[in-house]
């Protein structure tokens, strides 16, 4: 009868091992279905089939070319590259300040970090508009400092945000020891606080960095040519300037992520705490 | 907060105390000054300008008073992009959430070994570019050549057709932020201690009790900031509609953030850009805000039973 029982079980087991097996191999195909075909279609020869295949018959890098050489995409990589790096720098370094004053003595007793984090609330095309029209006079729409500068709105919150919620975890008896060993500020900073705050510095950059680089809405507004466009702009523009040129479309969409997968790659353990705030 | 649990009447500590106040304000000023120039102020413009009218050439015309909300409200582009928003966030908000959910709790079921490698796996699609995710569902969907309809045998035009067109939006909108709340939820269900279910299963709980008293009350507090970054964003919607659809067919897919967009740099007419930002900003503060109170209960005690 036990016996009988436990074999039941096992079976039943086995069958719910399979069912989660099978389950597992749908989401993967899911997730990743998607990206493995943007990867083969920019290696493509011949992108458009009826009916369509994953591999292709005939492999070229042709794409990749014709988008480096003759559409330029350095140009745009180049955009995005100055301008993720100087405004995730500024939002960095003003939203680290920032946190760390608010964590270890609350000036404004929370009015401040609801200020702050409330600018998550501005849609981007909100902020876009009144900046487009500030600027636009005075001949800065299509600059790299037009972008930085609308970048901060998102950049400072979030990145704040994130530090905020890691520096809460460093014990503020560790800076008044320091202090009553009699180090100065500066060397408590820089000796104690830094090393400490470093993990969560590191997180908000990374995740600033990504949101900065995908970038749409005001890039879209601020940016009327090549010389400032970041590479969301150029990548939107498969669709609706040029009709679809699937095989550049697909070598394009492969150069745009990578950046992004190597970061991902390099730092996971920085990213999955950015966004899981642990 | 110990530094000011320490007071005493001693001048010094006063002393100490303002200078650490005077100090605190410094470090928080540069954020405060950056913001209130590059966000507060331009929005404050944006309030301004939307009382007046504007030329096609962007010139400031003449003072219209609430002109241009009456024609933001009438013309019936702000309200459908409105109501299309409101219910894409719904939709693709709660489609993750229970997605999400669903996949964190097979990951971390007894069946499935080696749990960080599957979250890991399953994180590509939040990280990309909304266009990158617009431009390879476009692919996928395209009728001809595209994957999905010769996977599943069928001859939709997604991108041309209601509600054909919604449903792809949505569905790229899946795919790509789905992978948000399993990361959250996974790290969560693993930081539960296991005495717990212990405790539970001498109780003689069964698995879905185990999930109803234990799991979900643990996990509460990821539930609530998870739920408040998707919505916030959610509204935001606007390249991967772009790139999608264009909006279309017509104006039935497109999102308030395109339609305020269109109205400023597609018809040229900033007066009613500008009171279609003000109200849309509106919208998205008493949505968050509605949320926010909703579950701030749970962000300030977390795992609480309330």
């Amino acid at each position: 009868m036990a016996v009988d029982l436990e074999g039941a079980s096992n079976y039943s087991r086995l069958l719910t091992r399979g069912a989660v097996g099978v389950v597992l191999a749908l989401w993967l195909a899911w997730i990743w279905g998607p990206l493995v075909w943007d990867f083969f279609t920019g290696l493509s020869a011949n992108p458009q089939t009826t009916p369509p295949t994953l591999l292709p018959d005939e492999f070229t890098f042709e794409h990749y070319r014709n988008v480096v050489v003759e559409e330029g995409m350095p140009v745009y990589i180049r955009n995005s590259v100055v301008v993720t790096a100087v405004a995730t720098g500024v939002s960095v370094v003003v939203g680290a300040l920032a946190a760390y004053a608010l964590t270890r003595y609350d000036p404004g007793d929370g009015q401040v970090s609801f200020f702050i984090l409330s600018m998550r609330f501005l849609p981007p095309i909100a902020v876009a508009i009144p900046i487009y029209m500030m600027f636009v006079g005075v001949g800065w729409i299509n600059t790299w400092r037009v972008l930085i500068i609308a970048y901060l709105p998102i950049g400072i919150p979030i990145s704040t945000w994130i530090m905020l919620i890691f520096f809460q975890r460093i014990p503020m008896e560790l800076e008044e020891a320091s202090r009553v060993d009699g180090w100065s500020r500066i060397q408590t900073w820089r000796r104690v606080v830094l090393p400490l705050a470093a993990p969560g510095i590191s997180s908000a950059a990374i995740l600033t960095a990504i949101l900065m680089w995908n970038e749409y809405v005001l890039a879209l507004v601020l940016t009327t040519t090549q010389s400032a466009q970041t590479i969301p702009i150029y990548l939107a523009g498969f669709v609706t300037t040029r009709g679809i040129l699937w095989g550049r479309m697909g070598a394009a969409t492969i150069i745009a992520i990578t950046p992004i997968v190597i970061l991902a790659f390099l730092a996971q353990e920085r990213l999955v705490a950015g966004f899981t705030l642990e | 907060m110990s530094v000011l649990e320490a007071v005493t009447d001693s001048s010094a500590v006063r002393a100490r105390l303002d200078d650490d106040r005077t100090i605190a304000w410094l470090f928080v000023a540069p954020a405060l000054v950056l913001l209130g120039l590059v966000a507060i102020y331009p929005f404050a413009m944006m309030i301004y300008n939307s009382l007046f009218d504007f030329t096609q050439a962007g010139r400031m015309d003449e003072f219209v008073g609430l002109a241009n909300y009456v024609r933001v409200l009438t013309d019936g582009r702000f309200t459908s992009g409105a109501v299309f928003t409101v219910g894409f966030v719904l939709v693709v908000v709660t489609a993750e959430f229970l997605l999400g959910l669903g996949m964190s709790l097979l990951i971390y079921s007894e069946f499935v070994k080696r749990r960080q490698i599957w979250v890991v796996l399953s994180l590509p699609p939040m990280m990309l570019s909304p266009v990158v995710t617009g431009l390879t569902w476009r692919m996928l969907l395209t009728p001809e050549y595209g994957m999905v309809n010769h996977l599943l045998g069928i001859e939709v035009a997604w991108l041309a057709s209601r509600p054909w067109s919604a449903v792809a939006v949505v569905v790229a909108d899946v795919w790509m932020w789905t992978p948000l709340f399993v990361l959250v939820f996974t790290a969560t269900i693993q930081s539960i201690p296991a005495v717990y279910y212990e405790a539970a299963r001498v109780d003689g709980m069964s698995r879905w009790q185990q999930f109803k008293w234990v799991t979900l009350p643990q996990m509460r507090t990821a539930i609530a900031i998870v739920l408040l970054l998707r919505v916030v964003r959610a509204f935001k919607v606007f390249p991967k509609i772009q790139v999608l659809t264009l909006g279309g067919p017509g104006s039935y897919t497109e999102s308030i953030a395109m339609v305020t967009y269109n109205y400023g740099f597609r018809f040229f007419d900033l007066g009613r850009a500008n009171a279609a930002g003000v109200l849309y900003w509106l919208l998205m503060f008493v949505a968050a805000y509605l949320i926010f109170r909703s579950v701030a209960e749970d962000l300030i005690s977390p795992g609480g039973e309330g």
